[in-house]
């Protein structure tokens, strides 16, 4: 670490997002940049509530050895950083956002109450998400499941290297494409990678339906892989763990947390693998993430029939739904299972 | 190795979920003394980096951590 000027940002307060573009639900993010703002690489990744399961001290070790081989290759590498760069963005700050106009300073306020002073990184998201809903309009997948973690296309990575395949889901994308455990991804989009968050940012930014080239190091000889991702693939990233998803449940189930029903009570409850069946495993008691509640849901209803739908699907698959097909104002019918009775309920979109 | 492990893990630490207002706000304040402390951060001034990584041909590595 001494190789490098360390800087350590606590705030999002006046954070320049035409720079510093991540997965703004990380507690936890690196950069790894040149003095004239080229991104050599990115560190942080996150899939699940507990903040440190995907990121080891290793893996950081190694994507910092990376970085001084790219930083020592510079500028003559400049062409294999192209797709590294950020990408332009509407607000430059996050106080440009109309959500949170006015609301902050630029710097923190060192007093008593320094941390309500503070633009925590998850508010970027969230207010980008507010335009659209504001708006009446349906939010693009990308917005709704950004930064797909890697295995919602078959892969998951050793935390302790830099992008090394740990697993391969049998039938995925990635096992179709050739991908084996021990695989190390060199380059994926002819982006050279220093760790996991440098994959989820190709993924991020791919298309849909989308075809990407990796190259993958295995038994010391290089090999060219593509994998195909067919239309609609990120809708299956699960964005449960997201803090952001808090508002995302405030917008679409009024603040109803919702678990899907495990196979074993499914079966007892004799609903058919293929049905709908979203436990509420939390209902909301203030404001509007009471709206749920004030609609008459109650904890451990089990919904298997909304607006219309009632094909097996996840939480995250729910909010794709609704927040691109149900905009604020409109009320959705819902049936659920309570006791035994089937009970109809209408549930608003905010 | 040591010292690049006792860097970071201080970094990353503080990774206890979000207490009441007034523990945030003590993590906060801890967080800026704990960092300064160690002499080789550059805290919370972006710009300082850039002109210190122009100065020294050394790359930066940027750390974004939400402390509370």
């Amino acid at each position: 670490m001494a190789r490098f000027v360390c800087v350590r940002l606590v705030q999002a307060n006046a954070l320049d997002l035409s720079l510093f573009q991540f997965d703004y639900d990380l507690t936890f993010a690196a950069f790894f940049l040149n003095a004239d703002r080229t991104v050599y690489g990115r560190f942080g990744s996150r899939s699940h509530h507990e903040a440190e399961r995907d990121i080891s001290l290793a893996g950081l070790r190694k994507a910092l050895a990376a970085a001084l081989e790219l930083h020592q290759g510079y500028p003559a590498n400049r062409a294999e950083l192209k797709g590294k760069q950020p990408q332009p963005v509407q607000f430059k700050t996050p106080e440009d956002y109309p959500s949170l106009a006015g609301k902050y300073a630029p710097t923190l306020n060192y007093g008593p109450n320094v941390a309500a002073s503070c633009v925590h990184c998850h508010q970027t998201r969230e207010a980008e998400r507010l335009t659209f809903r504001a708006a009446n309009k349906p939010m693009p997948d990308e917005v709704i499941f950004p930064w797909p973690i890697p295995t919602v296309v078959g892969l998951a990575f050793d935390p302790a290297e830099k992008a090394t395949v740990r697993e391969v889901t049998p039938g995925s994308a990635a096992a179709k494409a050739g991908f084996r455990p021990g695989d190390e991804m060199g380059s994926l989009e002819g982006q050279p990678l220093l760790s996991i968050a440098d994959v989820q940012w190709v993924l991020h930014h791919a298309p849909s339906p989308a075809t990407l080239h990796a190259t993958v190091q295995r038994a010391g000889q290089w090999q060219q892989l593509t994998l195909a991702l067919e239309a609609g693939w990120r809708r299956r990233t699960d964005i449960s763990w997201r803090a952001t998803s808090w508002d995302l449940r405030r917008m679409t189930t009024g603040g109803l947390v919702l678990k899907a029903l495990e196979d074993d009570a499914r079966r007892q409850a004799a609903l058919p693998d293929s049905a709908l069946a979203l436990r509420v495993d939390y209902v909301g008691e203030y404001g509007e993430h009471a709206a749920g509640k004030k609609a008459g849901f109650r904890k451990d209803d089990l919904i298997v029939e909304i607006d219309g739908q009632s094909q097996r699907m996840t939480e995250s698959e729910l909010f794709g739904y609704l927040l691109q097909k149900r905009m604020p104002g409109v009320r959705i019918p819902a049936t659920v299972l309570r006791a035994g009775d089937r009970v109809r309920l209408e549930l608003p979109m905010q | 190795m040591k010292a690049f492990a006792l860097g970071v893990a201080a970094l990353i630490g503080a990774m206890a979920p979000a207490g009441l207002a007034g523990e945030r706000d003590t993590k906060v304040l801890g967080d800026r003394d704990t960092v300064n402390a160690m002499g080789r951060w550059i805290y919370n001034d972006l710009p300082k980096g850039f002109a210190a990584a122009r100065q020294s041909g050394k790359p930066l590595l940027v750390v974004l951590r939400c402390i509370p």
